[in-house]
């Protein structure tokens, strides 16, 4: 039912402000880097505007955004996830739409369909909601298991089959999903194929007394997000990719990355550890981390500080685990509070 | 079974296995039973104890009620009040046998019978040993320490008796015990940690653990054996001299001594440690060959030398005349200081004969047939300082050839020879006097035969003794020390007629210079006294390398006439101190006649291996001493030196290069090395699962740093990190005054306890031990794959045959075998 897609707007119209990134890649390192700083900086500013006192997954936000992941936002509600999702779509001036997941809900409706046209006598593709530069998904584990799984193919692949025929996605792409903890009411828990889909989860929590009530000064008038414009554009920000794909990262690093892994795998109090394509995510989200850290280069703390972030989701502890009432962020936590930086090799360092 | 009633029952198992060396103490061996009856009896009592909620101190001190109980009803049964209950009847019995089984130990040698006192001794013993190892391995959970009662109980057993050879059997037993407690306690303990898994372990971690194990036996192995290299020099001081208590400590009960001097002395000569007992200062010429004498043994009775049953007065400061001394025989007056050193513990005063006044502190009694005095009750010669006036009595060989008719009393007292004394002896004397007329010459004749012409040797490997059997022994093998040279000129003498006794005490002791002397217990000894009418009791020296012949005894040299001449026994070159001491004693003529250099030779050669061996010891204690302290020290000055290799690479420039001269990339790492082990050194260990910036931050949040300092180690973090991960090409400026800034930042928010370990023994030097056991494994690896690899290619031939040879049988066989 195409009903249930409440498509709530789209910004393709050429936003006022998102340029200036217009500059040769010649001088990518430094130039480049600045340039990034600036506009992350405007983005970062704009969606700080709405949810406020909340730096840390805003800036998580980016980095997902950066590198070219999705997003899941997790937490009770009522602390803004929704919010974040539409600020963050809003800021950048790129076509964005709004799925709401419901249990009716049903793949067709997210994917799109073919419906035959009675003038042309031909099937007629007509796209669903997620032909998009940045899908929001509210509350993505209302919607069955088959719906959420329409989402598979679109995440990974950032293409859509109906009937045989593959459907580009425009890019960039970026799905922001929120979702309610799984223990609340009627809810579905994400398989595991599409958790592992997204780069990383982060979840807002509740706002510090100050920023609780700054909020009602500024809520108690008219929606925030109201006043957003874009502040950059889809091209400036798919530029800022490229520019994150070249972000060095040393092999020492790149080793620590697939240690950290590994070492979920082999935790005894996880049953299922991170897979392959959580170590390619873990350094994408590094490398976009230590851009927007102004870095041209990876350090272990980029690593470190999206551990949790990126791996969490992905790891199923064991009973005795959950018994115990260890989350995954603490068994993160630990594993990256144990394992050793990797020793810097000698070849590597001989240089001078 | 528990893993706590197991500890149960393998501490009393250890308690009785032990127990076993006592078994030797005693003939039968009846008692054991009832000992291991006691031990399970407590065993039970501290299990059924433990169970109840009682404090822990409790648990032994029900045990011992129990075992007081148990002895009560196993003793005097007889003596419980209607058969059970004990009283003070009860008591009173016990209290009995303890009594007479104290004066049985005293009573019996060893095999001793089984009386009850020593059985109630026993068992007891027995029981409360087992209670306090039941109460420190089970009660108190420290196995390791019930050693220590197993192993007073098992020195008991091994100190006291005769093992002839099986002490190794007694010693296994205890020692299996203990192994088995120490095994059950380490069961327990793990067991305290919940199920035990006898699944395969890690391979990791427990390579690791072995790993420990073995460094820790080996290190415990090394000290063990290298420990008693330089405890040696300090044996004897350690355990105590055996033989401890000087002769005849009359007084003070100790009944051996007393009723056996020359027991003692045999066993002070035997085992010697050199302590000095007493030193003097003695006026007069003879002061180096003058004897100190501490009793004489006048009674000859065939089986032994001993004191006939003494004549004791009070000390009359002025002793009497000598016995038979003519005042026309030479005799000056000599006056000696001695000071008595706390080792010598002795009941007779050592004084020089014949002393004519003598007043030592305390109550002395004299005795006056021997000439000596004897402490009263408990005075001994401990600590004592005394001064005795006594004659260096002198006469001429002429004066003694002419010495009258032996008065009657001295003849019965000094002549008596037991019905049994074998006829040889005298037949020998005899002999060896034929031609002599005078009892001088024969005394002479007979020294002389002792100490050159009879072919006699010196050595403390032979039994003790002075009855007939053991004189006829020493006279047929020759040999025998002070004792037997002594018991048997005497009893010779006695049987050519001239009175003899035989004289105990010291020879003269190392002179310290001046007329001072130190003697020492080698100094011990022995020697015949002989009476001639005129001028009582002279010393004669038959034994060969001990003392010092008296110038009379010597026809030739003695002054027939001019008593005033001078005495040639000191050394040529060194006159007024001459080297007596007992080591390397050999009296001027005797060394004049070349009759000692033998003698001499195999002295020197004694001293010699005896110096090499003690510098040998004191080389290898100084080495040891030298390379702790370079283990000591080692940590400071290798960490000094790679401090400044280290900061010396990050912050020298080259003389006139660029001041932001680049560093390279092992300088830069070099410095935040530096950097880490600094802030290690106060009290930061390093982190591995730390990036070099959190690290930074971290050094700064712990180590208080201020601004400046915070920034410093900021700046070096980066640094590091842009070496370490960034692409190649950066150029950093120097470091080592970042490096330093941090340093002095993290000194003076430490502690000053802080900053002197941080100089003294710096913690970052555990680098320097793994990087040692790093190349100790790696060696050993390399060492190992070469081994194996060898092994294997000399085997490898061997192994194809083999498997040829299977193969071709299984071929044989029709059987679908491996192509291999």
């Amino acid at each position: 039912m195409p009903g249930s897609v409440r498509v709530t707007s789209t910004y393709d119209q050429d936003g006022q402000g998102g340029r200036g990134g217009d500059r040769q890649p010649e001088n990518f390192q430094r130039g480049g880097l600045h340039e990034l700083g600036a506009v992350v900086d405007r983005v970062r500013a704009s969606v700080e505007s709405v949810i406020e006192g909340k730096p840390e997954a805003v800036r998580i936000a980016l980095t997902v955004m950066l590198a070219e992941g999705h997003l899941l936002l997790e937490d009770v509600p009522g602390v803004g996830k929704t919010m974040l999702a539409k600020a963050l779509a809003r800021s950048v001036d790129c076509t964005v739409r709004r799925i709401q997941f419901t249990p009716d809900l049903l793949p067709s409706d997210v994917t799109g369909t073919n419906i035959f046209d009675q003038h042309q006598r031909d099937f007629e593709f007509r796209p669903g909601a997620i032909f998009a530069q940045i899908v929001v998904g509210d509350e993505i584990n209302r919607a069955s298991p088959k719906t959420q799984s329409a989402l598979l193919e679109s995440m990974e692949e950032r293409q859509v089959t109906i009937d045989g025929t593959s459907y580009e996605l425009p890019s960039p792409f970026m799905v922001i999903a929120t979702q309610n903890p799984v223990e609340m009411e009627g809810t579905y828990p994400l398989p595991e194929a599409q958790r592992d889909r997204f780069m990383a989860r982060i979840s807002i929590g509740y706002p510090s007394p100050e920023a609780e009530f700054a909020m009602l000064d500024v809520h108690g008038g008219a929606n925030p997000l109201d006043d957003l414009a874009p502040v950059a554009h889809a091209a400036d920000i798919l530029k800022l990719v490229e520019l994150v794909r070249t972000v060095h990262i040393a092999d020492p690093v790149r080793r620590y990355a697939v240690d950290l892994v590994g070492a979920t795998r082999t935790s005894p109090e996880l049953r299922l550890g991170a897979s392959p394509r959580a170590t390619l995510h873990l350094v994408r989200a590094a490398r976009a981390a230590a851009a927007l850290d102004g870095r041209d280069y990876v350090t272990p703390d980029d690593i470190q500080s999206l551990a949790v972030p990126v791996l969490a989701h992905r790891l199923m502890p064991t009973a005795e685990t959950q018994l115990s009432r260890r989350t995954s962020e603490q068994i993160v936590l630990d594993l990256v509070a144990r394992l050793p930086l990797p020793r810097p090799q000698a070849p590597a360092v001989r240089r001078g | 079974m528990t893993t706590r009633a197991k500890l149960t029952v393998y501490s009393a198992l250890a308690s009785a296995l032990a127990t076993l060396c006592l078994l030797p103490l005693v003939t039968s061996g009846g008692w054991y039973l009832h000992a291991c009856l006691l031990i399970a009896l407590s065993a039970a009592a501290g299990a059924g104890l433990r169970r109840l909620p009682l404090p822990r101190w409790l648990v032994p001190a029900g045990q011992l009620l129990v075992l007081v109980y148990a002895l009560m009803l196993g003793f005097a049964g007889s003596a419980l009040t209607a058969g059970v209950l004990p009283g003070p009847r009860a008591l009173d019995a016990v209290g009995t046998l303890l009594d007479g089984g104290m004066q049985d130990i005293q009573e019996y040698a060893i095999p001793a019978p089984a009386t009850p006192g020593l059985r109630l001794i026993l068992v007891g013993s027995v029981a409360l040993v087992a209670v306090v190892v039941d109460a420190v391995a089970v009660t108190f959970r420290k196995a390791a320490l019930a050693g220590l009662p197993l192993l007073a109980l098992y020195s008991v057993g091994t100190g006291l008796a005769d093992h002839d050879g099986r002490a190794w059997l007694w010693f296994l037993f205890a020692a299996f015990g203990y192994l088995l407690l120490l095994l059950a306690e380490g069961q327990d303990r793990l067991s305290r940690w919940g199920r035990v898994f006898h699944g395969g372990s890690r391979g990791e971690s427990g390579g690791r653990l072995s790993h420990n194990g073995h460094r820790i036996g080996f290190l415990a192995l090394a000290t063990a054996l290298v420990l008693p290299l330089f405890l040696g020099q300090w044996e004897f001081h350690l355990f105590g001299d055996r033989a401890g208590n000087g002769i005849g400590s009359g007084g003070n009960g100790s009944g051996v001594t007393t009723l056996d001097p020359l027991v003692t002395l045999a066993a002070k000569l035997s085992r010697p440690s050199g302590e000095e007992m007493l030193t003097y200062t003695m006026s007069g010429d003879n002061a180096g060959s003058t004897y100190l004498r501490t009793g004489a043994l006048d009674e000859f009775n065939g089986t032994e030398w001993k004191l006939s049953p003494k004549d004791v007065s009070g000390n009359p400061r002025a002793l009497p005349a000598p016995e038979g001394l003519a005042p026309s025989v030479t005799a000056d007056p000599v006056a000696t200081a001695f000071t008595v050193t706390d080792r010598m513990d002795s009941a007779w005063l050592p004084m020089p004969y014949p002393a004519t006044e003598a007043d030592p502190p305390g109550s002395w009694k004299y005795e006056g047939s021997t000439r000596t005095l004897i402490g009263d009750g408990k005075q001994t010669t401990r600590g004592l300082r005394y001064e005795v006036t006594s004659l260096d009595v002198r006469p001429t060989a002429a004066q003694l050839r002419t010495a009258g008719q032996v008065p009657e009393a001295i003849a019965k007292r000094y002549l008596t020879l037991p019905g049994d004394f074998p006829q040889a002896v005298a037949t020998i004397a005899t002999d060896v006097t034929r031609g002599k007329t005078t009892g001088y010459d024969k005394a002479v004749a007979l020294q002389t035969w002792f100490t050159r012409t009879g072919g006699f040797t010196y050595s403390t490997d032979v039994g003790n003794g002075t009855g007939n059997d053991a004189i006829l022994t020493f006279l047929e093998n020759k040999k025998g020390f002070c004792v037997h040279y002594a018991s048997t000129m005497a009893a010779m003498a006695r049987a050519l007629g001239i009175p003899a006794r035989v004289a105990l005490g010291f020879t003269p002791g190392q002179g310290l210079g001046g007329k001072s002397f130190k003697v020492t217990d080698r100094e011990y000894h022995a020697w015949p006294e002989l009476y001639f009418q005129g001028t009582g009791w002279l010393r004669f020296e038959p034994t060969p390398t001990r003392g010092s012949a008296p110038d009379y005894s010597d026809p030739v040299a003695a002054p027939s006439t001019a008593p005033t001449q001078q005495p040639t026994t000191a050394a040529p070159s060194t006159g007024a101190v001459p080297s007596a001491s007992a080591s390397s004693s050999c009296d001027g003529r005797q060394r004049q006649l070349g009759d000692c250099a033998d003698q001499d030779k195999a002295a020197l050669k004694a001293q010699g291996q005896r110096s090499w061996w003690l510098s040998w010891q004191a080389l290898a204690t100084v080495a040891g001493g030298l390379a702790l302290i370079a283990l000591l020290t080692a940590p400071m000055l290798w960490r000094a030196w790679v401090r400044r290799r280290r900061l010396g690479a990050a912050g020298r420039r080259r003389p006139g290069a660029d001041p932001r001269t680049e560093l390279t990339d092992q300088q830069v790492l070099a410095a935040w090395e530096e950097l880490v082990d600094s802030a290690w050194d106060l009290g930061i260990p390093p982190d591995d699962s730390r990036t070099p910036r959190s690290a930074a931050r971290r050094i700064a949040e712990a180590g208080e740093l201020d601004a400046d300092a915070t920034a410093a180690a900021g700046r070096v973090a980066l640094a590091t990190e842009r070496v370490l991960y960034a692409r190649s090409g950066q150029s950093a400026s120097a470091l080592a005054p970042d490096v330093r800034t941090a340093r002095d930042g993290l000194r003076a928010s430490a502690r000053r306890t802080g900053r002197a370990r941080a100089l003294l023994l710096p913690p970052s030097s555990a680098r320097l031990w793994w990087r040692t056991t790093e190349r100790v494994d790696d060696a050993r690896d390399a060492v190992r794959g070469r081994l194996s690899r060898a092994g294997a290619a000399l085997t490898g031939p061997f192994r194809r045959a083999w498997a040829r040879l299977r193969g071709g049988k299984g071929g044989q066989g029709g059987s679908a075998g491996s192509p291999e």
